[in-house]
């Protein structure tokens, strides 16, 4: 059995990375806006398909085709929240996250109108794995390199709110968004910033995907259930609960499956049988009381 | 304010008047010289590959038969409605068809999850529903109004069951979908093969099957059978068992078959793995090669699955001939005669069906060979 709990690993660490890529859009979201950004599922949907338009349909090398991939979607995030979100941005958040839920299916339809309901790719080969470990470890370059942008971003994101003035303006706007105000920090850049941020980790999300698993309309549902999950998990609003949740999520689907702890046909449940258990023990989440700051 | 209040009310009422117009009659022909029967394919979602083509081969057989004089001088017509590859929402089109457009036959669904959850509406309101694509073992006992031209998916387990066995595989490891249709064959499968079986599921909605790959594996399989409902499924495998390095014999339900895309993109690898599909396949025939013609001058390009394209025109045709002969609105004269039906000539060969409403047809064993599949002698 331990033949394969390296490869068990590795697979949920990196289902993990594209989780957290997701989640932490999410928690950032939910820390300074106060609503569920139910859309930001297809951020990622809409970071896979552009990225497919510039590297498969036009021909673009890799890397421009992701830079421009992650400006557009980025552009796309922040233009979401100017037209739909500011308007409503002092209201009860039950509306724009009805708005949120609208702009998902709306999107979806988009999506399906724009590339139609058949499964698209990337690449039109799959691409060798490394061997680690004596053949212990398959690895693809894709699934390396989601691991480690993951954990770059991830550092990076943790650097940028704690050491940057903007991140310092943003957990204040998270933190109280009216005295944030008097001490003349603007909320509408915060907002930017934050939407800009989520969008581009999904769109790096959704371009890995893309490479694991090919693209179709609904590719962001998927993985933004599993995020919800994270970020409820380890408490809403908290940047370190997202990652630490996510992986919790990657590890025990791959793990528990893999070892037949838990039988195939049940993965798609195991994150919520864990969101339930951890909100029965819980309820705020793994790091409610610590990292809520960012939140009130 | 009055003013405003009465136009916007008058406005309300005429879009409301006209929808509901629409619903009732969509084409605008009078229904006195137009048959209309409902019908439900998967239009949207990975189902959506062989939805639309159905769809498609339906609709141009449909044309052709109104071009050419139409049923007894009346034009037929079908209002398709998206099933979605699920039961949940094949319900929710035959509810509509059955009770709003007051459709005497649907013809669909087209997968077997679709006819299955279609069947207990349909059943009710003594509605024929006819299915040329849903092979799950299921249908067979959905009702007395559910007929099929596609064949049961007990014929595909059993040949797929009977070739592992003769190629002397002790352990064969099955990667299923959890859908009426995989589920079928899974079971077939298992009540053919006499070895162990190491069985692996998931949901539609998974696109992951990397933790599922290793566990297999693991187990040291002599070959893997890969059992997805749909095509794009069945690709993803085949990328992931790559990146995995798979290098055991692998078997496979039809969806490879008609997979042209995936088997050009991993030719190489299937060829080396020595793919071995059931299928079900009409004897060559000219009627069906000008259809294809047909079908790829129109739509710019060849239908996917050649089989589910011969048994809808079969179904069409079926449903021609029944129609010409029987009073439409009777749904249940049309129901004794689809049973009585003993010499329908259609492409695949002289057709009649069972007691159940399963058509005459069987499985075949096909191997690829690094370009096409090719008959394998049972």
């Amino acid at each position: 059995m331990s033949d394969i709990l390296i490869q068990l690993i590795w697979n949920g660490l990196v289902t993990g990375s594209l989780i957290a890529l997701v989640a932490l859009g999410l928690t950032l979201i939910y820390g300074i806006a106060h609503f569920i950004q139910f859309a930001h599922g297809e951020m990622v949907a809409i970071g896979a398909y552009t990225f497919m338009v510039f590297h498969k349909l036009s021909a673009w090398p890799i890397v421009p085709a992701a830079l421009a991939s992650i400006f557009i979607t980025i552009v796309i995030g922040i233009l979401l929240e100017k037209l739909f979100f500011k308007p409503v941005r002092e209201h009860d958040p039950l509306i724009p996250l009805v708005i949120a839920i609208g702009l998902s299916i709306g999107i979806q339809a988009l999506i399906l109108i724009i590339f139609g309901p058949n499964i698209l790719t990337i690449s039109d080969h799959s691409y060798e794995s490394y061997s680690f470990l004596d053949g212990a470890l398959l690895a693809t370059p894709s699934q390396i390199l989601a691991f480690v942008f993951a954990v770059v971003l991830m550092i990076g994101l943790h650097l940028f709110l704690k050491k940057t003035k903007r991140g310092k303006a943003i957990r204040a706007i998270s933190s109280n968004r009216s005295i944030g105000k008097t001490f003349g920090l603007s909320t509408d850049k915060s907002m930017m910033w934050v939407f800009g941020i989520g969008s581009l980790l999904t769109a790096i999300a959704g371009i890995f995907l893309g490479f694991e698993q090919n693209l179709e309309p609904l590719m962001g549902v998927q993985i933004s259930v599993k995020a919800f999950s994270a970020v409820i998990l380890g408490a809403i609003g908290s940047v370190r609960g997202a990652i630490f949740g996510s992986f919790l999520i990657g590890l025990a689907e791959s793990l528990l499956v893999g070892l037949g702890i838990v039988a195939s046909g049940f993965t798609a449940g195991i994150p919520f049988v864990i969101l339930i258990l951890m909100l029965l023990i819980r309820p705020e989440g793994l790091f409610g009381k610590r990292f809520v700051s960012l939140r009130q | 304010m009055t003013k405003k209040f009465i136009a916007y009310g008058l406005g309300l009422c005429t879009l409301i008047l006209t929808g509901c117009q629409n619903v009732a009659n969509p084409s605008g022909n009078n229904a006195e010289d137009t048959i209309t029967i409902g019908g439900i394919v998967p239009l949207t979602g990975d189902g959506a590959v062989y939805g639309v083509m159905t769809q498609n081969v339906a609709n141009l057989r449909v044309e052709e038969i109104n071009e050419s004089g139409g049923i007894n001088g009346k034009k037929l017509e079908i209002i398709w409605e998206d099933g979605k590859c699920t039961p949940k929402d094949a319900s929710l089109a035959a509810q509509k068809l059955v009770n709003i457009d007051k459709v005497n036959i649907i013809f669909g669904g087209t997968c077997s999850g679709e006819t299955l959850g279609a069947a207990p509406i349909t059943e009710k309101a003594n509605v024929i529903l006819f299915s040329s694509v849903s092979t799950s073992p299921e249908v067979t006992n959905a009702g007395d109004f559910v007929f099929r031209t596609a064949p049961s998916d007990s014929s595909q387990g059993k040949v797929l069951g009977n070739y592992a066995n003769k190629s002397g595989f002790n352990t064969v490891a099955l990667l299923s979908e959890q859908t009426d249709y995989a589920v079928g064959v899974a079971g077939a499968f298992k009540d053919n093969f006499d070895g162990e079986i190491i069985e692996e599921t998931y949901l539609s909605t998974e696109s992951d099957f990397k933790t599922r790959i290793t566990k297999i594996k693991a187990s040291d399989p002599d070959a893997l059978f890969l059992n997805p409902q749909t095509p794009p499924k069945f690709e993803i495998m085949l990328k992931q068992l790559q990146e995995q390095g798979w290098d055991k014999p692998i078997i496979s339900n039809e969806i490879s078959t008609g997979n042209i895309d995936a088997r050009t993109k991993y030719a190489d690898f299937l060829k080396e793995r020595g793919l071995v599909a059931a299928n079900f396949v009409a004897p060559d025939n000219s009627e069906l090669t000008q259809f294809v013609e047909r079908y790829e001058a129109k739509f710019g390009n060849k239908p996917e699955y050649i089989n589910y394209t011969a048994s809808t025109l079969d179904g069409v045709g079926i449903l021609k001939r029944v129609l010409e002969n029987t009073d439409s609105e009777n749904t249940e004269a049309i129901r004794d005669t689809l049973y009585a039906l003993q010499d329908y000539e259609g492409v695949f060969g002289t057709l009649a069906f069972d007691q159940n409403g399963d058509v005459n047809i069987t499985h075949s064993l096909f191997r690829f060979n690094g370009e096409d599949f090719e008959r394998l002698e049972e």
